[in-house]
């Protein structure tokens, strides 16, 4: 019979004395705020963080339930041995396969964390994992259509985004994956495949397949709950701080700031980090550059953004351990820095 | 028992609150959302609805582990903060100070416009067929109304950065959500001065040229007479 997730695996990644610090913490500053935002003087300010805080947590939200949903049927329906089949033959193979996987199941990055989740549980390598993780939100025909639209059809733009995206991830989940494993890189709860993978003891639903298909639903919501409550409150944290940062932030000071394509990039990558927006939006904004800034920084804006926000960087901490998250978080910003330069020294003409 | 009825609470605000967006509270939902984007909150309520019933009908584990209320308290609480934010956003709106906030200038202060599709020629938006034209049908079609009278509902700025005391016709326009919302704006030049304050709904009416400087063509209304209008059901451009 199914039970629900012990209370050691509720805020993994941090330890729970720190988790429960941070989460305190958060609720003084937005409650302060909250009364703050009574007065007069931050009325106006406060009104903006909320508009904008509630219209991210209203668009996330939908999108992080259907993940956790996704991750509670791949958890109970997808048998440990397709996983294997699939994914432990080649390694390379594997990765190359994981960087497509968004085409056929196209998640945006609030979504994606708890599939994630699951997938490791089920024993997906770790170096397919993180390339699912990074090339998902990118390589996917909603975003992809997005991103056409936002650029007139330009469909230079789209292959440039989709490409850059997909080849990014790649390196990024080899290279990591050389030295990092399941037992250095993701938390205990996530890190043993088998009868066991969603970690508890008493589910074994891997060896009872078999089972009536209503138990095995309500089995899979279980799971589904469970990963709402333990990623949702890193969701909110994120929300809240990319909210404080979209209304304090004035888009100007960028203009000012950007004396060369390089140092563009790099303010444009800093941007897409605080902006936290989602990959189906986010080249809306970029392509609002248009003739202020060259094309390799808002692709840029567009590439790193899935892949590594404050949002995001929150949510790892539900399933990576510290040291997979500090090499992943430099790995990427400094592969998609170089990425960047390159297309700008190499094929400058290609995104003007 | 105590911590299965904390998560049993959160979940049952969301539903509340997101039930009552599709349902009663549409108006509202259309300053968060893109309208078109209702079936994915449609959608979110189905799912906590379906976690509710799971997590009111499996065992409490409390048994386990006596201190996971004590631990996990915050978390639960931080779930709910959005909806406290609910409160100012009832009657808050994105405004001149929002628009400026997310414009780009030049250095002599010129506002730049941000980028809009065009369109093949001929082709009508949905608000351009009732007599009156948005601000973004003004970019996409300005080959279309240029020198004709045309008429637009928009917020005043009177921007003192701005050459010669133009004034600014804005709303936002969103793609998904009202954290991506980008300014649209057209110049215009008054008949006479307005004492139309900041952020006021204003019906702007009069003939349409283009303003071009530093490599940029923004839609210029002259001649235009302003009148105060209520404030649209969908105050956003998509």
């Amino acid at each position: 019979m199914y039970q629900p997730v012990p209370a050691s695996s509720q805020a993994p990644g941090l330890s729970q004395a720190l988790a429960w610090l941070v989460g305190i913490l958060f609720l003084t500053v937005s409650v302060l705020l909250f009364f703050l935002g009574r007065t007069p003087a931050w009325h106006g300010l406060v009104n903006n963080i909320a508009i904008n805080f509630l219209a991210i947590m209203v668009e996330a939200l939908p999108f992080m339930l259907i993940g956790a949903l996704a991750g509670g049927l791949i958890e109970v329906f997808v048998p440990v041995a397709w996983i294997e089949k699939m994914f432990h033959r080649h390694r390379t193979r594997s990765v190359l396969l994981a960087g497509t996987m968004g085409l056929f199941f196209p998640v945006c990055e609030c979504a994606i964390i708890p599939v994630v989740r699951r997938l490791l549980g089920k024993g997906i390598p770790l170096a397919a994992a993180l390339t699912f993780l990074l090339a998902g939100p990118i390589v996917n025909v909603i975003v992809a259509f997005s991103t056409a639209v936002a650029y007139n059809y330009d469909w230079v733009v789209v292959a440039v985004r989709l490409g850059s995206g997909y080849c990014i991830a790649v390196c990024i989940g080899l290279l990591l994956g050389r030295w990092f494993n399941r037992d250095n890189g993701i938390l205990p709860e996530w890190r043993n495949s088998g009868a066991a993978s969603c970690g508890h003891q008493s589910c074994a639903h891997d060896r009872n397949n078999s089972g009536a298909l209503a138990d095995r639903v309500r089995h899979a919501l279980g799971h589904a709950c469970d990963d709402f409550f333990s990623v949702g409150f890193y969701l909110v944290i994120g929300a809240f701080i990319a909210a404080l940062v979209r209304s304090i932030t004035p888009m100007d000071i960028f203009s000012h700031l950007l004396a060369n394509p390089e140092q563009a990039i790099v303010l444009m990558m800093i941007m897409a980090m605080l902006l936290n927006l989602c990959s189906e939006a986010d080249a809306f904004i970029a392509a609002s550059f248009r003739g202020v800034l060259p094309g390799s920084a808002q692709m840029a804006f567009m590439v790193l953004g899935p892949m590594l926000d404050v949002k995001l960087l929150l949510m790892y901490f539900s399933v990576f351990r510290k040291r997979l998250i500090i090499a992943l978080s430099l790995s990427v910003f400094i592969v998609v820095l170089l990425w960047m330069i390159g297309l700008q020294t190499f094929f400058p003409a290609l995104l003007l | 028992m105590l911590y299965r009825i904390l998560k049993s609470c959160v979940l049952a605000a969301w539903i509340v609150f997101f039930a009552w967006l599709v349902t009663y509270g549409q108006s509202s939902l259309a300053r968060l959302l893109h309208p078109q984007l209702w079936w994915l909150v449609a959608c979110g309520t189905v799912i906590l609805v379906l976690f509710l019933a799971v997590n009111l009908t499996r065992p409490a584990v409390e048994q386990a582990n006596p201190n996971m209320l004590r631990w996990q308290w915050p978390a639960l609480v931080i779930l709910l903060v959005p909806l406290l934010y609910w409160v100012p956003v009832h009657e808050a709106r994105l405004n001149a100070d929002t628009f400026l906030q997310r414009s780009l200038r030049t250095a002599d202060g010129l506002l730049i416009p941000g980028f809009i599709e065009k369109r093949a020629n001929g082709e009508a938006w949905e608000d351009e067929t009732r007599g009156e034209v948005s601000l973004t049908g003004l970019y996409r079609n300005s080959d279309r109304y240029l020198h004709e009278e045309v008429e637009v509902v928009c917020r005043l700025l009177h921007d003192p950065q701005l050459p010669e005391e133009f004034l600014v016709c804005y709303r936002f326009r969103i793609t998904c959500c009202a954290a991506d919302a980008l300014p649209v704006f057209v110049l215009i030049d008054p008949k006479e001065d307005s004492d139309l304050a900041n952020d006021s709904w204003v019906r702007a009416r009069g003939r349409l040229t283009l303003y071009a400087r530093h490599g940029f063509t923004i839609p210029l209304i002259i001649d235009t007479t302003l009148s105060a209008e209520s404030e649209p059901a969908f105050p956003y451009l998509f």
